[in-house]
């Protein structure tokens, strides 16, 4: 449980410095003339609690199992999808009709998607390449042992 | 530098002894050589000790406080540090597979992608084992050297 809060503290900050640093270069960019009310300082704080959130519902103190990961991963993306439906929906713009909503749900699932293709395709290139190692030194071992 | 062999009749007794004024860089060369050449290692279960061979050991785990080294059959509980059994068998088989793992490249049978920059080894006994991607680099290294 201890390690479960301090993975989940750990977590929480660096979220925290990220979003805070996100939104501050963003205004910087967007947004220089607009005054934020002091709830909006909190903003950083809810996302980042939000955020840390998979840490705390799918920790292992060692490493985590497929099943573990896969679990987070589905957690991260009901958690995006949430954070930018709120986000989309209490917006100037607004979601008004059901294709926007559905653009803007399908969009978190299709990045996640891609990235964990990506992820995946890095994977498969190096166990191809480990394979092919593993096969030279089999060949090595066997010509010795002859 | 001077090499004596002295024949001795039991095979438990067998050493290797080293005369040096100083440990210089080339003694302790052949000591480390010399302590890697040794085939066994201790591994209890509970209280009771087994001298273990260590081509039947497939990987040595960390979980918390505790180094367990895993066979065929059983799991054994080691009285050394990750590290230290890393360095001790550097010259051997053994590489490091993951933060918490170690394991017998002469046991892998093959690697195939996962998710989350991991692969996984499938053992020889059809175990299989998630390895870091980030410790890629390493194996295939260390599996260019046999």
């Amino acid at each position: 449980m201890k390690d479960n809060v301090k993975r989940y503290l750990e977590t929480f900050l660096t979220a925290h410095v990220l979003i805070s640093l996100v939104i501050g270069i963003s205004g910087l960019l967007v947004g220089r003339e607009h005054e934020l009310q002091y709830w909006e300082m909190f903003t950083p704080t809810v996302l980042a609690l939000v955020c840390a959130l998979p840490v705390l519902l799918t920790f292992h103190p060692e490493r985590l199992s497929i099943t573990q990961l896969i679990r987070r991963r589905i957690l991260q993306i009901i958690i995006g999808e949430v954070m930018i439906l709120t986000f989309v929906a209490t917006g100037r713009h607004g979601i008004h009709t059901w294709a926007q909503l559905i653009v803007v749900a399908l969009t978190v699932p299709v990045v996640v998607a891609g990235l964990c293709f990506f992820d995946w395709l890095l994977n498969y290139l190096e166990a191809r390449e480990l394979n092919r190692c593993l096969k030279e030194m089999q060949k090595n071992l066997s010509k010795e042992d002859k | 530098m001077k090499v004596s062999i002295r024949s001795i009749a039991k095979k438990e007794d067998e050493q290797v002894v080293l005369e040096c004024v100083e440990l210089t860089e080339d003694f302790a060369d052949i000591r480390d050589y010399a302590l890697t050449k040794s085939n066994t290692l201790t591994g209890y279960i509970g209280k009771a000790a087994y001298e273990l061979n260590l081509k039947d050991i497939l990987y040595f785990e960390s979980v918390g406080d505790h180094i367990f080294a895993y066979t065929d059959k059983q799991v054994y509980t080691v009285k050394m540090r990750l590290y230290e059994v890393e360095s001790r068998f550097s010259r051997s088989k053994f590489v490091r597979g993951s933060n918490t793992i170690i394991i017998n490249l002469l046991q892998i049978e093959s690697f195939r992608p996962s998710i989350g920059a991991n692969v996984i080894a499938r053992m020889k006994t059809g175990e299989e084992v998630v390895l870091s991607r980030m410790y890629a680099k390493e194996m295939k290294l260390r599996m260019g050297e046999f």
